[in-house]
């Protein structure tokens, strides 16, 4: 298999963020609401994930390693400016709990350029990783988003409903993926 | 329907990421926990000493810039301190700058017992979690090893799938004890108008 489309699939599924480091559940279990909606806002959620790894790539790259420390600063401020565009394209705007809603993207965006960071890739790399990251996050947002459809209309009891069985069902896809690690 | 809607599933929902990723022992989930009451209790001196008026709607923006510099130094002071605590969740402790939990004593109308109520919800659950986790994961207890060496009865829970199925099952717990009034409810009601609609 050509190694860069291993890369691919690897980032896709196996050691995606959502479900290795967790980092977007928080958006996806709150900005989901049924199916038909979240395929397209997965879509503003996946980009901004690909856009805030390749700037923020990009810009600690051309800085240098002498101002690498500036790089948690680097990469708050990218973020900030996506999750500004994605409030001018509707998203993200109001409270949750009384707190902006910016603070539920913020570390997915913060995590994801910082583990793009430590592993050091080349450019090339770098762009397969950051997109393979956008298409599987993309995956689990629409899959939350159907979970979330299936508990309201389903009879279990409302103890069992939404958050905490998304939560269980993520971890076992989690295992499961793990589970076919070999492939690659 | 009922409506889950209590202090407990506001902590677990605005310090998912904490409690996912501080709980692989508990080692780690009281060092996150550290973090996340010292990073938060600076945040919120600065949002006392800057008036909000002045930045209009970006005094999130200010508190948050602070929130990451100070976490960054944490995160170097645990990498420093806490090798092996940096080594698998140094990412968290970093992320605890942009955590909403963090944030939550910094709204005007929360008092310091109201934050330390959350803080005390959010340090229950994660060494529950975390508790959970190192048993059942790693087959040890504070480093302390139960079993044979390198045995562990469900290493598969270790990881981040262990976080999120113990953490859900804590959850479900909860809501159980809840439904059957052995929780009372008061003393877990939201004060004021938060809202996760």
């Amino acid at each position: 298999m050509n190694e860069t489309f291993g890369l691919f699939l690897e980032n896709i599924l196996p050691v995606n963020l959502v479900l290795v480091y967790s980092l977007g559940v928080l958006v996806s279990l709150v900005e989901t609401d049924r199916v038909r909606p979240s395929l397209t806002k997965g879509v503003k959620f996946a980009f901004a994930i690909l856009f805030a790894g390749i700037f923020g790539w990009i810009i600690v790259d051309s800085i240098g390693i002498e101002f690498e420390f500036l790089a948690v600063w680097v990469f708050f401020l990218v973020s900030l400016g996506i999750i500004i565009i994605l409030q001018y394209l509707g998203e993200l705007n109001g409270d949750y709990y009384g707190l902006p809603k910016l603070f539920l993207f913020m570390p997915a965006l913060v995590g994801f350029q910082w583990i793009m960071l430590e592993r050091n890739l080349v450019f090339s790399d770098m762009m397969v990783t950051a997109f393979a990251n956008a298409v599987g996050f993309y995956f689990a947002f629409v899959l939350i988003a159907t979970l979330k459809e299936q508990m309201r209309i389903s009879e279990a009891s409302d103890i069992f409903k939404l958050a905490p069985v998304i939560l269980i069902g993520l971890g076992v896809a989690a295992m499961g993926v793990a589970g076919f690690s070999f492939l690659y | 329907m009922p409506k889950f809607d209590n202090i407990f599933e506001q902590v677990v929902l605005l310090g998912l990421l904490p409690i996912i990723g501080g709980s692989r022992n508990i080692q780690t989930a009281i060092v996150v926990t550290v973090v996340l009451i010292i990073v938060s209790l600076i945040s919120r001196l600065v949002s006392r000493l800057i008036k909000a008026e002045v930045l209009a709607d970006a005094h999130w923006i200010v508190y948050s810039a602070f929130g990451v510099s100070f976490s960054y130094i944490a995160y170097l002071l645990v990498a420093f301190l806490y090798p092996n605590v940096y080594q698998y969740s140094g990412l968290y402790i970093l992320l605890i700058g942009v955590t909403p939990l963090t944030y939550y004593s910094c709204k005007d109308n929360v008092s310091l017992s109201q934050f330390w109520k959350r803080i005390n919800i959010f340090f229950i659950t994660i060494i529950l979690v975390a508790f959970l986790r190192e048993l059942l994961g790693f087959g040890s207890i504070l480093g302390f090893e139960l079993y044979e060496i390198g045995f562990a009865p469900l290493s598969a829970l270790g990881g981040s799938a262990g976080g999120f199925i113990f953490l859900g099952a804590v959850w479900i717990l909860f809501r159980f004890l809840l439904s059957l009034d052995k929780v009372d409810a008061e003393l877990f009601a939201l004060e004021g108008g938060d809202s996760n609609e």
